[in-house]
């Protein structure tokens, strides 16, 4: 008996049975087959794997994308897996990204998963971006969201930026759009939208960028504006219906009408830093001059500036970071490592104080510790909340999450009138640093 | 005396202790939304770092920065102040 085949697939993608069966209910909606063939032709580069890239990369696996790119460089952690649905618990310390492409091709396994296991950043923006139809940006940091709409602006490539945290999402398309020619079997002309920067020129200050980690964010949310940026990435790539170019989707999760629509500005910036001047050369850009250009709004940082060293200047990227190798120098305070931190903790004079939020401090704090949140380190509330004890402390100890705010406290608390002969530390490295030098049983928050 | 109402989201609301809020601006001249900018911060003047950071979204259309002296307010204007979020 002959084997020949009987049939012609809709797709002519590949003549594939598994796969028109795969995607038959695409294929039966209008426009279905152009809508499938853009979905197989596509390659997306999802940035970030947490809690807005797990539902956008298992969507558009399991929706047909050719080819995804996961670029990620973090371990899953405990702490993610309330929102980071693609990660699995028996995943806990391994890579995001390797643990998310086993995800996607258990999904589907006529697609291709590129791993990265990096971040994106400044020198490697620009080949990471090349090639692709589409990007999203599923980051968790203000510089990586400039860094890659700048790289996304100037190659040409469409950015379907989203971002959330507490019981907020916002959500737009960025830099230009490219969608399916299916008549010519490829992707058509791009066209230049605002990028990130013509929306939000001046950066958030230090503090105010809003993350997941110090503000906290409602598992279900990354969750509804990931599958929204799924859906984008789906109608900017095949042109179906109305897109968020020029506009933003607003998601207050707390409403009775969670989505408001925002008409932004239809065309770039003519100031725009980046995708309006003739040359920009993102790997000599200042990012750490643009980023710091804010100021922190906390409210002791603005008259301290020590022998020139900028209080206010955001910590570097990544945990633990000193601001201070020069500020050390001329310091009235030192810094100590978490061991040494312990022992003075232990003498009777000592007293703790932990400039977190009220909330990260509610979750788990060192034994004896107090708690003064860093925007409200002034004179009237440590008297308030250290009280009677200051009598007898001969000893200030600060900490935080990574020490970075611990740094800023002690520079403000040695120069402050409450000093009196006391002596001034903070610990290197904050509570991480703790959790895996002193006690691997502290929570990790971050 | 317009009356305007002001949405706050993300970092404003809660540096602001609230999601929404009413301005009277004076009406001769016509208040901008430059002057309701002003106006915000002398009401919370612990916004003034994520004001500069913000987008204003008037009546749910965004008032670029150097159009915000001509984007006269009328009564029962909505303002919609947007920081930018970070987290993912």
């Amino acid at each position: 008996m002959s084997r020949a085949s009987t049939w012609t697939p809709a797709l002519e993608i590949e003549r594939d049975a598994r796969a028109v069966e795969r995607y038959a209910r695409h294929l039966v909606l209008p426009r279905g087959a152009a809508l499938q063939r853009a979905l197989c032709a596509a390659r997306v580069l999802v940035v970030g794997c947490g809690g807005l890239g797990c539902p956008v990369a298992t969507y558009l696996s399991a929706n047909g994308v050719g080819t995804i790119a996961l670029c990620d460089a973090d371990d899953v952690e405990l702490s993610n897996l309330h929102r980071q649905v693609g990660h699995a618990t028996s995943k806990v310390g391994t890579s995001k990204s390797a643990s998310l492409r086993e995800r996607c091709l258990g999904l589907n396994d006529g697609i291709e998963i590129i791993e990265h296991r990096l971040f994106v950043n400044q020198m490697n923006a620009n080949e990471m971006v090349d090639g692709f139809d589409l990007v999203c940006d599923c980051s968790d940091n203000p510089r990586t969201r400039y860094v890659l709409s700048d790289a996304c602006a100037r190659r040409g490539v469409p950015l379907v930026s989203a971002a959330c945290v507490g019981f907020e999402g916002q959500l737009t398309v960025l830099c230009g759009t490219r969608c399916w020619d299916d008549e010519r079997r490829e992707f058509g002309a791009f066209t230049p939208a605002p990028c990130y920067r013509c929306l939000f020129p001046t950066p958030p200050a230090a503090g105010d960028a809003g993350t997941c980690g110090a503000s906290g964010v409602l598992g279900v949310l990354p969750g509804i504006v990931g599958t929204f940026q799924a859906l984008e990435a789906i109608k900017v790539l095949s042109g179906i219906g109305e897109t968020l170019r020029g506009k933003m989707v607003y998601f207050d999760s707390l409403s009775a009408s969670p989505t408001m629509t925002l008409n932004m500005r239809e065309e770039r910036d003519p100031r725009c830093a980046c995708c309006s001047v003739e040359k920009f050369d993102q790997k000599t850009y200042d990012y750490d001059a643009f980023l710091s250009s804010t100021p922190c709004p906390i409210k002791f940082v603005k008259t301290t500036s020590i022998n020139g060293v900028d209080l206010s200047a955001p910590p570097a990227h990544g945990p633990g970071e000193s601001l201070d190798e020069e500020l050390q120098k001329h310091s009235a305070w030192k810094r100590l490592s978490t061991g040494d931190f312990q022992s003075r903790s232990s003498s009777t004079g000592a007293l703790i104080v932990d400039v977190r939020s009220k909330r990260l401090f509610d979750a788990a704090h060192l034994r004896g510790s107090v708690n003064i949140p860093i925007e409200m380190l002034d004179e009237g509330e440590w008297r308030s909340v250290v009280a009677e004890a200051d009598a007898n402390v001969d000893t200030v100890l600060f900490v935080c999450a990574g020490g970075n705010n611990s740094q800023r406290a002690s520079a403000w608390f040695a120069n402050s009138s409450l000093r009196g002969f006391r002596d001034v530390f903070d610990m290197r490295g904050g509570l991480a640093a703790w959790r895996r030098d002193v006690d691997p049983s502290f929570p990790k928050l971050g | 005396m317009p009356l305007l109402n002001v949405l706050l989201f993300a970092r404003a609301r809660e540096l602001a202790e609230a999601s929404s809020t009413t301005l009277t601006l004076p009406d001769d001249p016509p208040a901008s939304v430059a002057d309701a900018r002003a106006e915000l911060l002398t009401r919370f003047p612990q916004l003034s770092g994520v004001l500069q950071t913000s987008i204003f979204a008037l009546n749910k259309t965004y008032v670029k920065r150097d159009d915000e002296r001509v984007a006269i307010v009328r009564a029962g204007d909505e303002l919609a102040v947007v920081p930018p979020i970070s987290g993912g």
